[in-house]
């Protein structure tokens, strides 16, 4: 598996799709991070910021996936992996995590910038909090920054795992095709598919189907970081997507390489 | 050997290629969607989640619970908290997902207090059922409380606190003492305490008579000169008199219906300020309670409050007598919350500390508040006398009677302002609320919602010119994709030509 890791992960280095990648998630995530912190000023709003970056995510994690297994389908090179003595499992969590080290990696970078830049203006943070916390007694701006950073590191471990589910979506579109337009665009419409269907609740009149879509529904279960609750649940919810996006993405090879 | 290796092939091949496969690859997707569905349910119903945020907003207020405690065990008490859309629904609305999530956390800390929606846009007439005594028309976003007997509507607004009273600048988050204080109000012990009117006293919209509700009082109004005051009457508030009250020369005495009252177990809060005319009756009945009003305004330049020319300052806690136990609770804090008197008058000490009155009671009068030693009184009227120094700008007189082996305790708080009791003072951050809350906890009713501040939301605003945000964004945005394409160009080029 480490193998394929890492010969997955050199090939977005030794070929200009990382550098791509990386180059116009950290501008769009940068200059989304702009628009709704500097730009806004007295306005700023974190929450903001990241209910705009999963909107982004079944646009930029696709480019990342498409060629995971669709290029090896058109150049023909997949019998190689159907025939190699690692199991299919492997092989596909190799190609996953490679995927997924490139995406969070660019994400946690983007991030820590774009929050030193925040904290740079971010005086308010604590002359307000000191100011009104007479009750509690001398406050350090340590108290202040940790509890900031805690109140952010939740929905940040919630796009990372929302990342991973579309990841694992991704690939398994890739192994369906050998078309990588087709993979990118398939990946897209179900990545959207997901984030949006909550939001056909306003029009459905019966309880168990709106129960039912928000259960479905990636940007619902993501509102709960957002508001500063660290939900199991929804932690749950990632890791299974992960988890059958994978096991169907091995069930389609394991199903190739005994047919 | 040949045929058992055959076999386990052919077995294999079944759990990887057919419709045993396709049955078994369903199973487990299925499987995992059951955990899911089952792990949810149970995380909804046990509030499997941490509250991440900066000011615990979703954990009930430890002094909300203190004072929810004294309802445990209670088999009579069940409090529900109905929202009027369904749960799915709320969760899109931040400010009712906010209340939603505090409100299920202390159903999950008491027993008695349950949580339930309705969807009242599909099922209106459910509304029948709940609104026993309230008129109010509740909206979808409205929150329903109820005992079963009696039900209060809450918009979802009073949950929070907002400085100019609109949802766009809402800075706290109010509700564990919403919460506390509809289960006081709903818990069935609700003391009657009046405003007095008909002296051009400011009654309806006052904010003081907001804090008793929230308190669990029945809240009345009164005209003394036509009716009499309950026998149960707990509590008499005499809010901003313009003019004077009846006594033992006209035809109705309002001041012996109030002393009468006042013999028994009930307190009295007098707030008088500049714009009075003189009051001779109501003085004179104040002055056997210790304290006389003086035709002065204070100005404090040194502890005023910026802008306010003085008239709005800062007051000092004292700490000797009866009007020191009503803030020690305050000054013992590390860094104890001001207290904000505006436009105030002095109050005098009639007598020094304790007093016999006629009735076979005694009378102990002690300051809660006063100015600092800088502080300048004005006179009110032309030929008046001013003075400078310290003042009592808040005082409390307490009255011992014992009548038939039983012991009577009355009260008079007086203040030398109406504004005390001003929204703008009643707010978590001042000390006013608290002083008023804890007079009634001492000498009036067990249980107030006291010392439960809003959780104040943290300010994510930045401080940048337009200058600086618009170069910190061309730098967010372009130098670390810069720093990426010039390392892929310098590793492309080197791969290419080397």
């Amino acid at each position: 598996m480490f193998a394929i890791f890492k010969r997955d992960l050199v090939s977005y280095f030794t070929t200009p799709v990382g550098y791509v990648f990386m180059a116009i998630f950290l501008a769009i995530n940068g200059g989304l991070f702009s628009l709704m912190t500097l730009q806004s000023g007295s306005q700023s709003s974190i929450d903001g910021y990241f209910s705009v970056v999963i909107i982004i995510l079944p646009i930029v994690i696709p480019v990342l996936t498409m060629k995971s297994f669709s290029e090896e389908k058109k150049q023909k090179t997949e019998q190689l992996l159907l025939t190699s003595p690692i199991s299919i499992g492997k092989i596909v969590m190799g190609k996953f995590l490679s995927v997924y080290t490139v995406f969070s990696g660019t994400f946690i970078i983007g991030t820590l910038f774009n929050f030193m830049v925040y904290h740079r203006f971010a005086d308010n943070l604590y002359s307000w909090v000191v100011e009104n916390a007479q009750r509690e007694g001398a406050i350090t701006r340590w108290d202040v920054l940790s509890h900031f950073i805690l109140s952010v590191v939740g929905p940040v471990i919630a796009v990372l795992l929302m990342g991973a589910a579309f990841a694992a979506i991704g690939i398994f579109i890739s192994s369906m095709t050998e078309n990588q337009l087709v993979s990118l665009v398939g990946s897209i419409a179900i990545m959207f598919g997901l984030v949006f269907i909550g939001m056909l609740n306003s029009y459905i009149p019966f309880e168990a189907v709106r129960v039912a879509l928000n259960w479905l529904s990636v940007y619902s279960r993501f509102n709960a970081f957002m508001y500063g609750i660290f939900d199991f649940s929804a932690i749950l919810y990632y890791a299974s997507i992960c988890f059958i996006f994978l096991f169907l993405t091995v069930r389609v090879y394991e199903k190739r390489r005994w047919a | 050997m040949n045929n058992n290796y055959n076999k386990s092939i052919q077995r294999k091949r079944r759990l990887k290629y057919g419709s045993f496969a396709m049955a078994l690859t369903v199973s487990v997707i299925a499987l995992v969607v059951v955990i899911n569905a089952i792990f949810t349910a149970l995380a909804q119903k046990n509030m499997w989640y941490i509250d991440m945020t900066e000011r615990d907003l979703y954990t009930p207020d430890p002094k909300a619970m203190t004072l929810l405690e004294e309802y445990r065990g209670s088999e009579e008490m069940n409090i529900e908290f109905i929202f009027c859309m369904p749960e799915d629904g709320l969760v899109m609305n931040e400010m009712c997902n906010m209340v939603n999530n505090l409100v299920k956390a202390y159903a999950e800390e008491f027993d008695f207090i349950s949580v339930k929606y309705v969807d009242i846009n599909n099922n209106p007439q459910i509304l029948d059922k709940y609104l026993f005594t309230s008129t109010a028309a509740p909206k979808t976003t409205s929150v329903i409380v109820t005992n079963g007997k009696n039900a209060i509507v809450y918009a979802i607004d009073s949950f929070f606190v907002s400085s100019d009273g609109s949802t766009s600048t809402i800075y706290a988050l109010n509700a564990d003492y919403k919460i506390a204080s509809a289960v006081i109000r709903l818990a069935g012990d609700n003391p009657i305490a009046y405003f007095v009117t008909n002296h051009g006293e400011e009654v309806n919209g006052s904010a003081l008579r907001g804090l008793l509700v929230d308190a669990g009082y029945d809240v009345r109004n009164i005209d003394l000169i036509k009716e009499d005051l309950s026998p149960d009457t707990k509590l008499i508030v005499i809010n901003k008199p313009v003019t004077d009250f009846w006594g033992a020369n006209q035809s109705v005495n309002e001041i012996k219906k109030l002393d009468t009252v006042l013999d028994g177990s009930a307190g009295l809060m007098v707030f008088i300020d500049e714009k009075a005319n003189e009051l001779p009756v109501l003085e004179d009945y104040l002055s056997h309670w210790g304290v006389k009003f003086e035709r002065q305004s204070i100005r404090d330049y040194e502890n005023g409050l910026a802008g306010s020319n003085g008239r709005e300052l800062v007051a000092e806690y004292t700490t000797e007598g009866a009007g020191a136990s009503l803030t020690s609770f305050l000054r013992e804090l590390p860094s104890a919350p001001k207290a904000v008197v505006t436009a105030c008058r002095p109050i005098t000490q009639v007598y020094s500390e304790k007093y016999f009155s006629g009735n076979g009671a005694t009378r102990y009068v002690s300051p809660v508040l006063t100015t600092s030693k800088s502080a300048e009184a004005s006179p009110l009227d032309d030929g008046g006398e001013g003075a400078s120094g310290k003042f009592n700008v808040l005082t409390v007189t307490v009255q011992y009677r014992m009548k038939d082996n039983t012991e009577y305790n009355s009260f008079l708080l007086a203040g030398g302002t109406s504004a005390f009791s001003d929204d703008a003072y009643l707010s978590g951050s001042y000390a006013n609320r608290d002083i008023l809350y804890n007079t009634m906890k001492q000498f009036s009713k067990k249980n107030v919602p006291m010392n439960i501040d809003p959780k104040i939301f943290s300010d994510e605003s930045l401080s940048l010119t337009s200058k600086e945000a618009n170069q910190w964004t061309a730098i967010c945005t372009v130098l670390l994709p810069a720093i990426v394409s010039g390392i892929g160009i310098f590793v492309y080029a080197r791969r290419r030509y080397l």
